[in-house]
């Protein structure tokens, strides 16, 4: 039995990282650091993503949050307990895995009624749970279905239901809409967010999808090489990247480098390249420092006249935008096209003018680190 | 041949891997009492066997195998014991092949029939076929005293004991040639005659080539068994056609001469393990191919008109022997005095169920006690191996298989030697036949059970326990249900075999405990062949119901052994 079954007070930190790290050996026998010192703080109810490339250890995180491996070093705490020697079925977490696994051998509401039946749960109490987590995620008529006579999506939907069911700590899914095709995979994260502030469960997901974190994060755990690059709300990693992995990865980036030649009232002056431009500054840096300047293409304007000229080197078509590249005195710029129907389209090799937002644009220090 | 080969990623863990090794205690105590039961039941006799052999007198010599093999009629023994394994093996390949092509890719009527034809020798136990030769060419014989009238035929040696051992071998051989076929992929021959090849050429180009590790793995299990073989020489060789087996079992029954017995049955065990190691070798190369079994898509156009109608009857007459093998069990059982009066009667069958009613008990508590446990074992094992990591668990991998290569002869031996004082004091009890066929049959489990569970994504598994399910939790409602299959065929095999073993048991009945198959052929020695043969049904029988019941209660279709020796 667990204690934890009803969700806690918003505020409290459901899951604390304490400098965790993880060392696997290769097929060879050298380490390989899967997690490097890794800290992290949830609150209850917080939705939070931890993003990356394969191979940066996210999904080693969330197996070491979940139990399934033991860190080399560090401590994971879950509702204020300790856990970190504790087994996977001690640990109060619910998992949505990437396969889904659901159990082949049970039909659909005795998967999602297992959680319930190995803690002892009374048949009516479990036949009512069951029957309400089938009714969150839309499944209300599959219950005798056997996994391997659902789609694709219901599959998915069987997984969270048997994960929430249980009423976790916390929710760990595993991209969990890999699996899936374009379209449905849109549906589900809509469903999945829906799901997770009805049921206001705490919920760690990981995926390599920026897309994915964006639409359902609160915060963003963004991970590379095992360590964390940043943490920060959706609209403030992709506005002011830590760094240029983080800049690169979340959404699409033209970075200038460039030197700051000076800084006034909030602002400074860099020289690039091209061109001078001037950049909001977030924090002081000295005059002189190697810097790179985060332009998103969205903020690249091409038109017909403009002081700024430079030469289309391909033009993407998409339907509801254009993707550019732009070549600006020997730099290639990456530009979109708003709306091609009202604006229509530059050909390659066509001569425009070209104004870039640089009032919006981010600083990095590039000499600094971060 | 370590099959620990699955890189143990268990490394700088420290501190946190020994906690967490304490904190599922559970798997630790399974893991350590497994290794400890491997270690007394399979590792020790063979100590026992070696050390006895190598200490004549009580002081470490060859002197044992060196008297051995001075001896000409020894120097028979093994000369004929590796001559009749070689050729046992290279014949029943070539029928099972022929047997297995046949049935696998070629359109011919009666398939389904053919195959449970090819499982009957397999559920029965090795010596029926030397029985039914015995009653078809022997002195009584109704073909050879009965139809051509001959009176000085003789039936026993090297032919009749090859004949023996093929048609209880070549069934083997065909399962295991069958699955290799089914998983050899069709649409390649279909590919190879697309671009322009030839029927015979795809055959010698395209499908003996993949069939090749298969075909040689099928022969060196053949050869193994062959040479482990009891029931049929003891029956048919006769006294001069010496092989191992039997001179090992004759030294340690007849002459009392321990050292003698351990040491004919290390000559044996060498070329038995030398096999497997080559064995394991081979097929650890290809242990990952999936049978993927789609039948319907086969193709049936490689083969020509006139191949299909040649193979055909190579199997139809194949089967024509079993059926006429068979026949004859059941005529025998049926007769009222074998090759005298041929009058139907019931005589021998009441007399095999009243007099042999305790023997029929003995024999169903044992195979019934340890189907079970052997099952379990086996899921256990392969469970632990596959999906846990703990110290040794390359090392019990190999010794549950490493049993498979031992001779049921060096086994029987071992066990007499190493549980005949305290305080394992086990001869003449019921536990000491148990625990030989379990641990003796137990691979097979293990190695459908890693099969299976190689084939079934760990993180099922890991959300059982996820879910809060402790780790025997786990393994019962979920592992065991996924492995079914596997465990289906464990118990078959467990339950078969300790129904119809004979080379490691004889050595381990006593007063109190015997068994059908024993006494089958003590009823053989004395020449009651109807007795023979009407022991031999009702066991066929038996184990034709248990294989019912063990798929009823697994609910399951009926479908004998799934063609997995190891």
């Amino acid at each position: 039995m667990l204690a934890h079954e009803t969700p806690p007070s918003a505020g409290e930190i459901s899951l604390r990282v304490e400098r965790v790290t993880k060392v696997f050996a290769d097929p060879t026998g050298a380490p390989v650091t899967a997690v490097d010192d890794v800290s992290l703080a949830v609150e209850a109810g917080e939705f939070v993503s931890l993003l990356g490339p394969s191979g940066c250890g996210k999904t080693t995180l969330l197996r070491v949050i979940a139990g399934f491996e033991t860190p080399t070093a560090g401590e994971i705490e879950l509702g204020g307990q300790r856990v970190t020697h504790l087994p996977p079925d001690a640990r109060g977490t619910a998992m949505v895995f990437q396969s889904y696994a659901l159990f082949p051998h049970l039909d659909v509401f005795e998967n999602v009624a297992f959680g319930l039946r190995v803690r002892g749960t009374d048949e009516a109490e479990t036949r009512q749970r069951v029957t309400d987590a089938l009714a969150l995620v839309g499944l209300e008529g599959l219950s005798r279905r056997s996994p391997d006579q659902l789609s694709g999506g219901q599959q998915q939907r069987v997984a969270v239901a048997r994960a929430v069911v249980t009423r976790p700590r916390v929710l760990l899914l595993d991209e969990p809409l890999s699996n899936l095709d374009a379209k449905l995979r849109e549906q589900m994260r809509v469903e999945l967010r829906r799901i997770q502030r009805e049921v206001g469960i705490t919920a760690i997901y990981v995926t390599h999808d920026q897309v994915e974190a964006m639409t359902l994060a609160d915060r963003i755990v963004v991970l590379d090489r095992g360590r964390v690059q940043q943490v920060a709300s959706p609209a403030e990693l992709y506005a002011r990247p830590a760094n240029a992995f983080v800049a690169a990865f979340v959404g699409k980036v033209n970075l200038l480098e460039g030197r700051v030649l000076e800084t006034r009232d909030g602002a400074c002056r860099v020289a690039l390249p091209a061109m001078e431009a001037v950049v909001p500054l977030a924090r002081p840096i000295a005059t002189g420092a190697r810097v790179g300047v985060v332009v998103r293409p969205e903020t690249v304007h091409l038109a017909r006249e403009g002081a700024l000229r430079g030469t289309v080197r391909r033009a993407v078509y998409l339907g509801s935008q254009v993707e550019y590249e732009v070549e600006v005195g020997g730099t290639l710029l990456q530009a979109i096209g708003r709306s091609p129907l009202e604006e229509g389209i530059f050909r390659e090799g066509e001569g425009v003018g070209v104004s870039i937002g640089f009032q919006v644009a981010h600083l990095l220090d590039l000499e600094g680190g971060a | 041949m370590c099959s620990a080969g699955v890189a143990d990623a268990g490394l700088p863990q420290g501190r946190g891997g020994l906690r967490r090794l304490l904190a599922d205690p559970v798997i630790l105590l399974a893991a350590a009492l497994i290794q400890a039961a491997l270690l007394i039941f399979i590792i020790w006799p063979l100590i026992r066997v070696l050390v006895v052999s190598l200490t004549p007198g009580g002081v470490l010599s060859l002197d044992a195998y060196r008297d051995q093999l001075r001896s000409w009629y020894v120097q028979r023994a093994v000369v004929n014991s590796l001559m009749v394994g070689g050729l046992t093996a290279a014949v029943s390949v070539a029928l099972g092949f022929a047997y297995a092509y046949t049935l696998v890719r070629t359109a011919v009527p009666l398939k389904r029939l053919f195959h449970l034809l090819a499982i009957l020798p397999i559920v029965s136990p090795p010596f029926v076929s030397s029985i039914a030769i015995i009653l078809l060419f022997g002195r009584g014989g109704i073909v050879t005293s009965g139809l051509l009238g001959l009176r000085d035929f003789n039936i026993y040696g090297f032919k009749g004991l090859l004949l023996a051992q093929v048609m209880t071998f070549a069934p083997v051989a065909y399962l295991v040639l069958r699955g290799v076929l089914e998983g050899i992929d069709p649409t390649l021959e279909d590919a190879a005659l697309n671009l322009g090849a030839r029927r015979w050429t795809v055959f010698r180009r395209v499908l003996l080539p993949l069939a090749v590790p298969g075909i040689t793995s099928a022969f060196l299990v053949v050869f193994i068994e062959s040479l482990a073989d009891f029931g049929n020489p003891l029956l048919l060789a006769g006294s001069a056609f010496p092989v191992l087996s039997v001179q090992a079992y004759l030294q340690i029954t007849g002459m009392f001469n321990l050292q003698a017995g351990a040491a004919l049955s290390v000559l044996l065990l060498a070329p038995s393990v030398g096999a497997f190691v080559l064995y394991r070798l081979i097929v650890g190369r290809r242990r990952y191919v999936t049978v993927t079994g789609k039948p319907g898509r086969s193709s049936l156009k490689a083969t020509s008109p006139t191949a299909t109608w040649l193979l055909f009857g190579v199997t139809a007459a194949t089967a024509g022997v079993v059926v006429m093998f068979y026949g004859v069990i059941v005529a025998g059982a049926l007769a009222r005095t074998w090759g005298v009066d041929n009058t139907p009667s019931l005589e021998a069958l009441r007399y095999v169920l009243v007099v042999g009613r305790e023997t029929i008990r003995d024999t169903l508590a044992i195979a019934v006690t340890a189907t079970p446990i052997s099952g379990l074992l086996g899921m256990t094992i392969a469970f632990l191996v596959v999906r846990r990591k703990f110290p040794g668990r390359g090392g019990l991998e190999l010794t549950s298989l490493l049993n498979f290569a031992l001779p049921g002869t060096v086994v029987g031996i071992g066990y007499i030697l190493a549980f005949n004082q305290r305080p394992l004091l086990l001869t003449g009890t019921m536990a000491i036949l148990v625990a030989c066929f379990v641990f003796r049959y137990v691979p097979v489990g293990i190695q459908a059970g890693i099969a299976v569970l190689r084939q079934i994504d760990p993180s099922i598994e890991e959300a059982a326990q996820n879910l809060g399910a402790s780790s025997v939790v786990t393994f019962r409602r979920v592992t065991l249900p996924l492995v079914r299959p596997a465990f289906f065929s464990a118990l078959v095999f467990a339950f078969v075999r300790a129904m119809t073993a004979i080379s490691a048991a004889v050595f381990l009945v006593s007063a109190n405990w015997n068994l059908m198959t024993v006494q089958i052929l003590s009823e053989v020695g004395s020449g009651r062949y109807n007795a023979a043969a009407a022991y031999s049904l009702v066991l066929l029988a038996l184990v034709i119901v248990a294989i019912g019941i063990i798929g009823l209660l697994l609910r399951r279709g009926y479908s004998p052994v799934q063609g997995r020796f190891l």
